[in-house]
């Protein structure tokens, strides 16, 4: 009976994590930041490094991951309150622990340094780099499939790698490599965020009395 | 009686009812949730949920907060530390009871 409690709570830290998920809006705006970050190599590629334009692109290259985060995230948000909070209601998840923050800020540091170093020792292998990306963020889906029991994210995955390995093996070279493997990626994230999204709100109607919660 | 079923009689009957015990299952994988989200969890009835909802609150194992999220009025409810520590002992309870023969 124990084990069934056990995985009761577990089944429902599961479903609250796929909670986060269930309408595709994450998917939608990490896939439009993605795209965006297609474009912003592909101009990087595109316009010479002396021209100010260029500096200011190379130099912005933390400014654009910040701020795209920080703005992605108030993005969903401001979706999730129109659209999925008041069909299937809000939840608030707990913050990482101050443990597990350190752990991944460590291993993506670990990764940048290990990814650095086996490109500076063998500048041919800059090539390789959207195979590497490829690689890196299908892991990523790979790991949030498995940790959230969603299926599609395991296709995501699937495509990340071969996406990569394909862009890689097609010889473009990194320079027009790496905007075309993200904007692949982009896309990827928009079709099936808005299938998603298309889906749950055919499924899901506004509730007409959100306010249950009067009777309590 | 006997020793295994005198655990069972001292197991917690607040917590130990089904209904309830999905409710503090749900609040306890998430820092906090509204009333809609637990009523399409559990599957239980506006008034079902309220009734739990209540009874968890009186025995001091959620706390309700009642606000607004923009101009919806927004029921959220979060699992207490009290209420942590009695879902724990809960499954000690019936960890230990599991143990002993029958």
């Amino acid at each position: 009976m124990d084990d069934k409690i056990t995985k009761q709570s577990e089944l429902a830290e599961q479903r609250a994590m796929q909670y986060w998920v269930v309408d595709g809006i994450a998917e939608l705006v990490m896939g439009g930041f993605f795209g965006l970050l297609g474009l912003y190599f592909g101009a990087q590629a595109v316009l010479p490094e002396e021209s100010t334009v260029g500096s200011l692109l190379s130099a912005g290259f933390l400014l654009v991951i910040v701020v795209g985060g920080l703005a992605g995230r108030s993005l969903i948000g401001k979706l999730k309150e129109r659209l999925t909070y008041p069909r299937t209601g809000f939840v608030a998840y707990r913050q990482p622990s101050k443990k597990r923050r350190w752990l991944t800020i460590a291993l993506a540091f670990g990764m940048a340094m290990l990814v650095s170093a086996l490109f500076a020792s063998a500048p041919a292998s800059l090539a390789w780099i959207p195979a590497v990306s490829g690689l890196v963020i299908g892991v990523y889906w790979l790991y949030q499939g498995h940790r959230m029991g969603v299926l599609r994210f395991y296709a995501l995955a699937a495509l990340s790698a071969v996406a990569g390995t394909a862009i890689t093996m097609a010889g473009v070279g990194e320079t027009l490599g790496l905007p075309l493997f993200y904007i692949v990626i982009g896309l990827a994230l928009i079709v099936t965020g808005g299938l998603t999204l298309r889906s749950y709100l055919r499924q899901m109607p506004v509730q007409p009395d959100e306010s249950g919660e009067r009777t309590i | 009686m006997n020793q295994p079923l005198r655990g069972l009689m001292d197991l917690d009957r607040v917590i130990h009812e089904p209904a309830r015990l999905t409710i503090v299952a749900i609040l306890s994988a998430v820092e906090s949730a509204d009333f809609l989200y637990l009523q399409r969890e559990t599957g239980l009835t506006k008034g079902n949920l309220s009734a739990h909802l209540s009874k968890l609150e009186g025995a001091g194992y959620i706390s309700i907060e009642k606000t607004y999220r923009g101009k919806l009025p927004l029921t959220l409810c979060r699992l207490t530390e009290s209420g942590q520590a009695a879902l724990k002992q809960y499954r000690q309870q019936l960890e230990l009871l599991a143990e002993k023969p029958s």
